[in-house]
């Protein structure tokens, strides 16, 4: 006789907290405000039992016992949204590093969500969800859109927070060259339809940099404003006039760095 | 004279006590472990060839966490070779298209990068070992050839799931050696945590007492001469510093430890380091 039927017979209760948790894995495997006492929420977090992804926001096994990985959870939280930035990098292969930030485009403003190590940030680009280079990629039985390779690439350039270090990101070109994922044609086409001095300006100097070109399409948007751009988030300790950015360390230093 | 106080650990608030079951929930991508596991797997299969067997040493971010037990995760696999002698493409293409590495690699990796003294396989499709299915993981691998090694490698024991091999790796002296030149030359958070784990939790005294010789010879030729090492340390770890408070390029298992922790340990490297590089 199965433990169902002798708990509906009522000859066995289940715990709460288990009852929840049997409620919670078959409305899963993300749950919006789950309809429990927030102390069985509790408690079950702290068994690490599901996972809090934000307030109100929870992620729990599926009935084999698995876990969802990040870009699923993404997906299954803003489906119409793209997974892009550094995070998309890695999926591709580009880097042998895994990206701890992640980032979605989306329409509409969201908070952030916490995965254990790894956070994932929404960027509200409206009119970008809908331009976007992207493909369908099956992850965890999720359908995930992921932007293309020079979208992911031009995206981390201008959100530096959602990117990595300039090092990292010149090792990501050269990959990306080598591997051909990246090209500098199509990164120039993409950076001209954006047509963001910051772009280009970074673009320009990581493409200079990997390829030892001095794109004159790029230079001339980079020098469409006097302003000067921050390379990287780090402390500026040095500049680039030929591309008008602010950098963390010199040319060589940033070759050196990334061949290392 | 005083002797130095070690820096005070941060007391942990009722918060951040009840917050971090939930944040350690799901340490990392499950594909990590997988991953991790599959680098050792390739280890292995490199080790088994008759001409790549003998001659090479592994390294990096992977055998730090399969044999040190470091918590930050890996996607590639470095080897060095012993004897400072190339390796040929053909041999590492040969190595992993044996019936036992079918069952590790989808098939032979076709974008290589041949340097003069490296060869790159920066994308090597695997198949995932807990994911049904057809599902496959990207890692990648790299042999340099560069400058031979100081010390003999060491065999270590890998735990691969249920069974464990034994691959050549570089002892860990020379390893720190090497990430003390990374360090200098990279100056990543990830860089300052491996020095820091090195330190912490690898490193014996007698390694300490050789270190300083090591880290001569692996600088001599790899950094400019007119550096001053010192100063160019303290510049590395600055930025190191605001990148590893950020949590930039760091994805560990465990909690990270704080700054002033992996200071405390930067800053004993430090004092092995000559002026300038001979």
């Amino acid at each position: 006789m199965s433990i169902d039927i002798l708990q509906k017979l009522g000859l066995v209760r289940l715990p709460t907290v288990d009852q929840a948790m049997a409620w919670l894995i078959e409305h899963g495997p993300v749950v919006a405000d789950p309809p429990f006492p927030n102390w069985v929420l509790r408690q079950l977090v702290r068994t690490q039992r599901v996972a809090r992804l934000r307030r109100g926001l929870y992620l729990v096994p599926r009935p084999d016992g698995t876990m969802l990985q990040l870009p699923a959870v993404a997906a299954l939280v803003m489906p119409e949204g793209y997974l892009s930035f550094y995070g998309a990098l890695t999926l591709y292969g580009l880097t042998d590093q895994d990206a701890a930030h992640w980032g979605m485009v989306t329409r509409a403003r969201q908070r952030p969500l916490r995965y254990g190590p790894l956070t994932l940030e929404f960027v509200t680009w409206p009119a970008r969800v809908r331009s976007a280079k992207t493909r369908q990629r099956t992850i965890d039985g999720v359908s995930v859109r992921l932007a293309t390779p020079v979208q992911a690439f031009c995206d981390a350039l201008e959100q530096p927070r959602l990117g990595a270090s300039f090092p990292e990101m010149l090792r990501v070109l050269r990959t990306g060259l080598a591997t051909r994922a990246l090209t500098a044609s199509a990164l120039r086409a993409h950076a001209r339809a954006v047509n963001s001095p910051a772009l280009a300006r970074r673009l320009g100097l990581l493409l200079e940099l990997a390829t030892t070109n001095v794109d004159q399409e790029l230079a001339a948007i980079a020098r469409r404003s006097h302003a000067w751009t921050s390379g990287d988030r780090l402390q500026e300790r040095a500049s680039d006039s030929r591309w008008r950015v602010r950098l963390s360390r010199s040319r060589d230093d940033l070759t050196r760095a990334a061949t290392s | 004279m005083t002797p130095k106080k070690r820096p005070r650990r941060e007391t942990p608030t009722l918060t951040s006590v009840r917050a971090r079951p939930a944040q350690q929930l799901v340490r990392v991508d499950p594909a990590d472990e997988d991953r991790a596991v599959i680098l050792g797997q390739l280890a292995e299969l490199l080790v088994a060839h008759a001409r790549i067997g003998q001659r090479i040493a592994f390294k990096g971010g992977a055998i730090m966490h399969l044999v040190d037990g470091s918590a930050r995760l890996s996607r590639d696999l470095d080897g060095s070779v012993v004897a400072g002698r190339p390796v040929r493409r053909v041999w590492v293409e040969q190595a992993l298209s044996t019936p036992a590495a079918r069952r590790v690699v989808v098939s032979v990796p076709r974008i290589v990068n041949e340097n003069p003294s490296s060869l790159v396989f920066p994308v090597v499709t695997c198949r995932s070992l807990s994911r049904r299915g057809q599902a496959t993981l990207g890692v990648s691998f790299s042999i340099n050839w560069d400058d031979p090694l100081l010390d003999p490698p060491m065999m270590a024991t890998v735990e691969l799931g249920s069974r464990a091999v034994q691959i050549p790796v570089l002892t860990a002296r020379e390893r720190a050696a090497e990430k003390v030149r990374t360090f200098l030359t990279r100056g990543q958070a990830r860089d300052a945590y491996d020095l820091h784990h090195f330190g912490a939790h690898t490193l014996i005294a007698t390694d300490r007492r050789r270190l300083p010789q090591l880290i001569s010879r692996k600088l001599a030729g790899h950094v400019p001469d007119h550096w001053d090492l010192r100063a160019r340390w303290d510049e590395q770890t600055d930025l190191a510093r605001e990148a590893y408070e950020r949590g930039e390029g760091l994805v560990l298992l465990r909690p990270r430890p704080p700054w002033n922790e992996v200071l405390h340990e930067l800053q004993r490297f430090r004092t092995c380091l000559p002026r300038r590089a001979a």
